[in-house]
């Protein structure tokens, strides 16, 4: 039996030489990937809740993404999809 | 041309995780079900879910689970392997379960030898019931049960449970890790990996201890919940292959 209730998803997608995907629903907005991201480039928004009423991460600066993919790996709840331009 | 460097693992379903922001049950979840795909056993794993944050696990992969009373689950796991020795069966377990209430049940699971693979999640504290001592909980942490901190003293040092088990004769393989960042992850998926590949290969009892965090009881942000890990926790329970008697899976 499954307890949790699902939120529909929301897919927000950052776009420059590299791709991140978030699926912000999922997102509980424990800063980990803000922390974790070795060029600083996500951050909370904090203007605004998502569908659990949490701040969900944003990124600021796709430009500087490497896409090395640690905020993904350490995300607790697989919110991020890192794609690189190969 | 665009190359995935991460996105969700099969091995998860799509029902939210019911842990609190931040808490690394999430992370190690991933890194089982990770596991399981890329050794392609995820369609015969069967999961043992605990009493604790945990309790629930087995919604959270895409694999059969049963959910074993508090301490117990690895006697659900040698009696459902014994009776289904075709099937990938796995505990998850907390301190509090593991190493208070369930530490005969685990002692015993070792001491036989069974072919099952224990996940044991040490955050030192008890997080679902709102953060009181475990047998893990550090000297002076102070928790909802030692306001004041543990005392030493009073209630002893915290319980090794790798330690313990590796001196279990019938034990094959014993590893503690850690959660805190990428490359303990790396470290902890392949320890994870081989807990796997040697029941898989019918090589027997494997453990592998992950320190991991509990923000919510610690008081503390997730990510300084990570220092703490790194700064306070690797010191008193060190990294390391306690027991690796199987060879070559
Ligand atoms: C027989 C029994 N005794 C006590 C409890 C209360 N209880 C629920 S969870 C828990 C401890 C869980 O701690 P831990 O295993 O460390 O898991 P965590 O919640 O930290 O992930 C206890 C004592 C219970 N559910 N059943
Ligand atoms: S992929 Fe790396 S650089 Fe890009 S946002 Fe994530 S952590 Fe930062
Ligand atoms: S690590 Fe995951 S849940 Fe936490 S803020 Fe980042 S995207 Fe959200
Ligand atoms: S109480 Fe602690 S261990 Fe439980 S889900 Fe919350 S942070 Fe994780």
């Amino acid at each position: 039996m499954v307890f949790t209730v699902k939120t529909a998803p929301k897919i927000v997608e950052y776009a420059a030489k590299h791709k991140l995907t978030f699926d912000e629903n999922m997102c509980k907005g424990c800063d980990l990937c803000v922390w974790a991201c070795p060029k600083d480039i996500l951050k909370l928004d904090l203007e605004r809740v998502n569908g659990k009423g949490y701040n969900p991460v944003v990124c600021f600066d796709i430009d500087g993404c490497t896409a090395c993919g640690i905020c993904a790996r350490i995300c607790p709840d697989s919110v991020i999809k890192v794609e690189r331009d190969v | 041309m665009s190359k995935i460097v991460y996105e969700k693992s099969k091995g998860l379903s799509d029902v939210q995780l019911s842990y609190c922001p931040g808490c690394t049950h999430g992370i190690i979840h991933k890194l089982i079900a990770e596991s399981l795909v890329e050794l392609d056993l995820l369609d015969r794993t069967i999961a043992i879910s605990p009493v604790g944050c945990s309790v629930m696990a087995y919604d959270f992969f895409n694999c059969d689970g049963i959910q074993a009373s508090h301490g117990r689950a690895p006697a659900v796991a040698c009696g459902l392997k014994r009776t289904n020795p075709d099937k990938i069966v796995f505990t998850y377990q907390g301190d509090g379960d593991l190493a208070a209430i369930g530490t005969a049940e685990i002692i015993h699971a070792a001491h036989r030898g069974d072919n099952v693979t224990v996940i044991f999640v040490n955050n030192a504290i008890y997080g679902m019931t709102g953060g009181q001592m475990a047998p893990t909980t550090l000297i002076d942490m102070k928790t909802s049960t030692s306001p004041l901190g543990r005392n030493e003293a009073m209630m002893g040092k915290p319980l090794l449970v790798s330690e313990l088990l590796a001196q279990i004769p019938s034990a094959t393989y014993i590893e503690r890790v850690a959660s805190h960042d990428v490359p303990n992850l790396n470290k902890a998926k392949r320890a994870i990996k081989k807990a796997f590949e040697y029941q898989a290969a019918g090589k027997g009892f494997s453990m592998v201890e992950i320190l991991g965090t509990c923000p919510i009881g610690w008081n503390m942000t997730p990510a300084d919940a990570m220092g703490f890990v790194k700064d306070t926790m690797m010191p008193y329970f060190p990294l390391g292959v306690y027991k690796d008697e199987g060879g070559n899976a």
